[in-house]
């Protein structure tokens, strides 16, 4: 299932306004608006073995191990995972900061069966963690529609625009 | 290596003359040589093909090859920042590198720029100062262009909100944004115009003057970008001031660009989805103006397979919109490019670092060359 565009902003334009601060969430809110923002991306073959397949179901993804490229809520990711770097799906590695920006997917939960949007948040201020490279295509669009892209440099707002690993955060139902 | 410091002084003079004048033999036979050598490039040829390696997981220091499609050899490289673009003059054996850097390698000062190369040397000769940035994208062609007669560079920027950062390379000087509101990347037409693809699927055509004073005319959505968006990298036919976009599902479309109004001139479909095959990968389609063909690195999946890398390469009447041949590769590639000449060649890059050369009429592999850098993603040919 997809989203209409309008309510997948407002959706994580909620989410995101709850945790930043009013500039932050003004310049992202802005940048949706205009339809422009970022996200980082990972070369296709350098993932390659390890992409997920296309159109995969629920019979094909898991709940238990977040390491790995199939864990259910990497269905649009590209990066480095966090939580082969020292981070989880949800917190970032010790000295990188998360970015206020992020793209979004909507994920299939294997377990109830029930579609959740989650925000692809870059851990940004330190070189690239390289490990654990994933890339989910579901839904990923084209740079010009920057808040569903995976391949732009989605730091944002951090303190820097050095690329680390990508987080994917549950943001709520879709 | 012989000790100096062994031999008598009176000697030594001889032998640095006989080494460095390149003249002395052993006594075997075998020429001594000057190791001062540097070698410099030969002239921008049609089948120099330039590969981009954005460098995963490093990104800070990345690196662009100049491969000799003809022999098949390496002949150069340049260093590169952070995603960088590369763009090619039309008139000088120049070429601009728009890059990004910390000061700290992934902390520091930010500085970004647009530097001025030497085709003959590969070597840096001047920076432009980018003051407003520049975009951070796995490293993607239509976000860096020059304009005709080397006019204008353009470098699309995003700070997130979406302008495009024009210089003037003749005169090394920044200039100043255009804000064009939420589109993005850059196609250049002349010498003062670009279009730009806007998030309803509409085209933006932006004119402009030296004072940076902009004329923004819209096409009206001719595609659905949420259902089947066209690809970001499309093939331009530059003396036409044509553009050609795929979508994901395999749907051209011709943009004309030749007068400030942009339309879309022509829609044709590959017909591939039927066959259960799309376009794909990091660049899925290449341009030859000589032939007016269109190439499509196509491969076998549905939806949402849009960078799964692709093992043939199908080549339509760009006219007509009738497939004239299918190449098959020997391997699967990201990224297709062809040479802008009649003796065409077809280039394919993986991503793992390996470029084929084909002849691009008959199908014949030529070369393949290896050990391009670690991730190599973007091919740029110079229209020469």
């Amino acid at each position: 299932m997809t989203l209409d565009f309008d309510t997948l902003v407002e959706r994580a334009s909620r989410f995101l306004a709850n945790g930043l601060s009013r500039r932050h969430f003004l310049s992202w809110t802005g940048t949706i608006v205009m339809g422009s923002a970022v996200l980082p991306l990972l070369p296709i073959d350098r993932s390659g073995g390890k992409a997920r397949a296309a159109e995969s179901g629920a019979q094909d993804t898991q709940d238990d191990d977040d390491t790995q490229c199939n864990y259910w809520r990497y269905c649009a990711i590209d990066g480095y995972v966090c939580s082969c770097c020292g981070g989880t799906p949800s917190s970032c590695p010790p000295g990188t900061s998360p970015a206020p920006t992020s793209w979004v997917g909507t994920c299939l939960n294997p377990v109830d069966g029930k579609h959740y949007l989650i925000s692809y948040r870059d851990c940004c201020g330190k070189g690239s963690c390289g490990r654990c490279a994933c890339l989910g295509l579901e839904g990923e669009l084209p740079a010009y529609r920057a808040q569903k892209n995976n391949d732009i440099i989605w730091c944002y707002g951090a303190p820097d625009m050095m690329y680390h690993c990508s987080s994917a955060v549950v943001i709520g139902e879709a | 290596m012989p000790h100096l410091h062994k031999v008598p002084f009176a000697l030594r003079g001889v032998m640095a003359g006989c080494i460095t004048m390149g003249m002395a033999a052993t006594a075997s036979g075998v020429e001594i040589e000057s190791g001062d050598i540097v070698k410099t490039m030969p002239k921008p040829d049609p089948h120099h093909v330039w590969v981009y390696d954005p460098d995963f997981p490093n990104l800070t220091t990345t690196q662009a090859f100049v491969v000799d499609g003809d022999k098949g050899e390496v002949l150069g490289m340049v260093d590169a920042g952070y995603q960088a673009n590369l763009a090619f003059s039309d008139k000088e054996a120049k070429f601009w590198i728009a890059e990004t850097y910390y000061s700290r390698i992934t902390r520091g000062e930010r500085s970004d720029m647009v530097t001025v190369y030497d085709h003959e040397t590969l070597a840096p000769q001047e920076e432009i100062p980018l003051p407003e940035g520049r975009f951070l994208v796995v490293s993607k062609r239509p976000n860096f262009a020059v304009t005709d007669s080397d006019r204008y560079l353009l470098s699309f920027n995003s700070t997130p909100a979406t302008t495009v950062s024009v210089i003037d390379p003749n005169n090394s000087k920044y200039m100043g944004e255009i804000s064009v509101p939420g589109c993005s990347h850059v196609y250049p037409s002349g010498e003062s115009r670009f279009a730009m693809l806007c998030p309803d699927g509409s085209l933006a055509s932006v004119s402009f003057d030296d004072t940076l004073k902009a004329d923004i005319q819209r096409t009206q959505p001719f595609f659905d970008p949420e259902t089947d968006p066209v690809f970001e990298h499309a093939a331009a036919d530059r003396e036409a001031d044509k553009v050609f976009f795929v979508s994901y599902s395999g749907n051209v479309y011709e943009a004309d660009l030749s007068s400030d109004l942009p339309g879309i001139a022509n829609t044709w479909s590959l017909e591939s989805d039927s066959q259960g095959w799309r376009p794909g990968g990091w660049i899925p389609l290449a341009y030859n103006p000589a032939h007016e063909e269109l190439y499509f690195l196509m491969h076998e999946g549905g939806e949402w397979t849009h960078k799964d890398a692709g093992n043939q390469v199908w080549v339509f009447d760009a006219n007509t919109g009738e497939r004239n041949r299918v190449i098959e590769l020997d391997a699967d590639y990201s990224a297709v490019a062809v040479s802008q000449d009649r003796d065409t060649q077809l280039y394919t890059l993986s991503g793992e670092g390996t470029l084929a050369v084909y002849d691009a009429q008959s199908g014949e592999l030529q070369h393949t060359i290896g050990e391009l850098g670690m991730t190599p993603l973007v091919l740029y040919t110079p229209n020469r």
